[in-house]
């Protein structure tokens, strides 16, 4: 394992505790929607250093290239369902 | 005399790690949601630098595809559709546990990381990878990953019915 690969995967984690904190944190839908997007994006940062630490070369690109794909998949039905729960009541906060 | 060598990568990639962890902070604290989405596009655009700093030769193209497909399509999307919506000044209310647990998560996770590459690293020492072929790719994603590729399709084809329906009802 060289150093990026290592300071990928520490700043991956990073990334997730801190989406994790804006989960927990906020009651925002969309500051929720916007956290998971970190996830999101450290898990793909996470599996590119991993590939390049084990020696995967199109293994990454792959999965990343689904996970992508879902991701804008999830955000445009995401949204469908904040504006249907903004026009309901009128607000963005949960709970 | 000879001039020390210096590696470019390490300097950059710390730099744009720093970039990325500032963004995903705006994006969690920022008073505006407006500016935590535009603070996603730089969190995306230092990922994909990152990305191609670990592997140039063969992560670059997933690089650009980042750029394009996720800082081009889904950021742009998110940051146009909060013009949608009024009062976007989020109320916080506090939550005192958050931070702890987020960080005791973070701690977990890093652990079942470093146990389960402490396993892979003993089976496979010293990993070579193959030279990137962007036709093998195509190939693997056609013919080895052809139901995920078409499970995508068509989620990305329902969504764009989904969004033309949104957009035509009062």
């Amino acid at each position: 394992m060289n150093f990026l690969s290592i300071s990928g995967i520490t700043l991956a984690v990073i990334l997730t505790s801190i989406g994790l904190y804006g989960i927990f944190k906020s009651r925002n839908i969309i500051r929720i929607l916007l956290s998971s997007e970190i996830i999101l994006n450290s898990s793909i940062l996470f599996v590119f250093s991993a590939g390049s630490a084990l020696g995967f070369t199109y293994t990454p690109i792959l999965f990343s290239i689904f996970v992508i794909g879902m991701a804008l998949t999830e955000v445009i039905v995401a949204f469908a369902a904040i504006i249907l729960y903004y026009r309901l009541r009128g607000k963005l906060e949960v709970g | 005399m000879s001039l020390p060598i210096i590696d470019v990568e390490t300097p950059i990639f710390i730099l744009f790690g720093a970039f990325s962890v500032a963004a995903a902070l705006v994006i969690v604290n920022g008073k505006n949601v407006f500016y935590s989405a535009i603070s996603l596009g730089v969190l995306g655009i230092s990922v994909a630098v990152l990305i191609a700093l670990l592997d140039p030769a063969a992560y670059a193209v997933y690089s650009v595809l980042h750029l394009l497909l996720y800082v081009g399509a889904t950021v742009v999307f998110i940051a146009i559709s909060l013009v949608l919506f009024r009062g976007l000044q989020v109320q916080e209310y506090g939550v005192r546990w958050a931070a702890p647990i987020a960080t005791i998560m973070g701690i977990i996770l890093l652990a079942a990381i470093i146990l389960s590459f402490s396993s892979s690293i003993t089976a496979s020492n010293s990993p070579i990878p193959p030279s990137f072929n962007l036709s093998v790719l195509s190939q693997q994603l056609l013919i080895k990953y052809w139901f995920p590729t078409i499970i995508i399709i068509v989620a990305l084809a329902t969504t764009l019915v989904e969004a033309i329906t949104l957009a035509r009802r009062d």
